[in-house]
């Protein structure tokens, strides 16, 4: 069976033989459309789409060069082919460096060679087609991505603006009655679950939008030189309460010489204390969980986080930094802040990934039950 | 008889969220007075002169930091100070807000002691300017 034509060749010569030869050698894989003199191809050009145009150099009215330069101006995806004899070579050359022309072949020619030669011509214009092709829509999707991300941007404000109200009518409603007077320990009681619960879902939505939102966050970056050693602290400080209410120990072991890094000290300190929180979550009460930072070689901080619970089964370790993963069993799903093998949103792991990540640091982790570290490692200056 | 205490202008779009603030304005001893946009609130100024305003920043009309401006603008108005409470906390709003003399930029939700502490503290320096 033979294949469907799909390239047109206009070959044009003063020499009728020679347009015929070539029409008999090429006839059978391409439409091949011929002209005698230039006025003629020009017209040829005009009525059909060419892929291909090949023109002999010495014809009447104007030379294949310059035949050549006119069809690159007026149809420049053609591909520009020349036929010549020796005695033209300097010319030829000269077109090739200007771009004019992209082959050309000398004759008498052998029909093999002009075969694989008009053949790598139709398959140049194809590349260079699908070339153009891809170029404009990726323009195009690139223009629709800007388009969706401008619209994520001031979706993402409504949406904070939107829970930011309702929980701070809730909170600063439920503050304001805990400070009337006369209230029964019963209610007063019920009004701080109701502010805890309200703090909880504060905590929770703040997450989300870090992780819909981290492109802005990272842009908007306030890195300042931070002592790390006062920035350990200060997590240690929030995240004691949980520690002894789970029973369990806390060992911190921060050199005083630590010194500054350059970060966005709010992050990397919720980075820190999601990923206490995490290892508080899933070792049982009474177990140990201890945090060590250390200066590196290259100027960077290494932040460590290890505790003897649980561990993660090898299976899980690939998906751990993801949003959402926590292993979901949704009949046996627990929530809380630190209580044990509480896995709550599934969003803590993720953030703090975001958090470092904006910073240009890594954080890893490795497991075996009984042992899990989590790392930070922080850029240096 | 006693002179009145001073008064909060309260410029926040959700009535809710309006009242509320009021509520907190009034546990800080000063007079509560709400308005519920921004054009209504520059009118509220002019009509009488407020010791402080607590203003949000997404607002129906006029923007919150086009309210400062323009009441900086006001000969008035140039010296009555803001506090700021949005539920938007962005670098460019913190630095806009920061070029038009804003007292305090506090967040939503907030820490009520701290927002009655930033009333009482904007209110007592902008008397003595």
């Amino acid at each position: 069976m033979r294949k469907a034509i799909r390239h047109t060749v206009l070959v044009i010569d003063d020499e009728p033989d020679v347009l015929q030869s070539v029409k008999d050698l090429l006839r059978f894989d391409y439409k091949v459309v011929t002209a005698t003199r230039a006025s003629e191809g020009i017209k040829a050009l005009a009525e059909q789409e060419v892929h291909v145009v090949m023109t002999d150099q010495r014809m009447p009215e104007m030379t294949g060069v310059e035949f050549l330069h006119h069809v690159r101006g007026e149809h420049p995806d053609a591909i520009r082919l020349l036929f010549t004899g020796y005695a033209d070579l300097k010319a030829v050359i000269d077109a090739i460096n200007q771009g004019n022309v992209y082959r050309y072949i000398t004759k008498p020619w052998d029909p093999s060679e002009l075969q694989s030669v008009i053949r790598e011509a139709c398959e140049r214009y194809d590349l260079i087609v699908e070339r153009k092709r891809l170029i404009d829509e990726l323009q195009e999707k690139n223009a629709e991505l800007e388009r969706a991300d401008v619209l994520k941007t001031s979706f993402l404000r409504v949406v904070a603006h939107e829970l930011r109200t309702p929980i701070t009518l809730q909170l600063g409603l439920t503050q304001l009655a805990l400070r009337t007077d006369g209230l029964t320990p019963v209610v007063r009681d019920r009004l701080e679950r109701i502010e805890r619960a309200g703090q909880k879902l504060y905590r929770r939505a703040e997450q989300l939008m870090v992780l819909l939102h981290r492109e802005e966050f990272a842009q908007n970056l306030e890195r300042a030189p931070t002592d790390l050693a006062a920035l350990v602290a200060a997590v240690v400080d929030d995240v004691r309460p949980f520690v002894e209410r789970r029973g369990q120990t806390l060992t911190v072991d921060v050199p005083s010489d630590l010194g500054e890094v350059r970060v966005d000290a709010q992050k990397i300190q919720d980075a820190l204390e999601l990923l206490l929180l995490n290892a508080v979550k899933f070792t049982p009460d009474g177990g140990h969980v201890s945090l060590t930072a250390r200066r590196r070689a290259d100027e960077g901080a290494t932040l460590e986080v290890v505790d003897d619970g649980v561990g993660i089964p090898a299976e899980q370790m690939s998906h751990l930094f993801e949003p959402f993963f926590t292993g979901f069993d949704s009949e046996h799903h627990s929530s809380g802040d630190f209580a044990f093998g509480a896995r709550g949103l599934g969003l803590g792991l993720s953030v703090v990934k975001a958090f470092v990540g904006m910073h240009g640091g890594r954080v890893s982790a490795r497991s075996e039950p009984g042992h899990t570290v989590f790392t930070i490692d922080l850029p240096g200056a | 008889m006693a002179l009145p205490s001073p008064e909060v202008l309260v410029v926040e779009d959700d009535p809710d969220m309006n009242e509320m603030l009021g509520a907190y304005v009034q546990l800080a001893g000063f007079e509560y007075r709400p308005a519920l946009d921004g054009s209504s609130a520059l009118a509220a100024m002019k009509d009488r002169l407020p010791a402080l305003v607590l203003l949000d920043l997404m607002l129906p009309d006029i923007d919150g930091l086009e309210v400062c401006q323009r009441m900086r603008a006001d000969e008035a108005t140039r010296e009555t100070p803001v506090v700021i409470l949005s539920a938007r906390d962005e670098p460019e709003a913190r630095r806009r807000a920061a070029l038009l003399a804003v007292r305090e930029y506090l967040t939503k939700p907030f820490d009520p002691d701290a927002l009655i502490a930033s009333i009482r503290k904007a209110v007592a320096d902008g008397s003595e300017a």
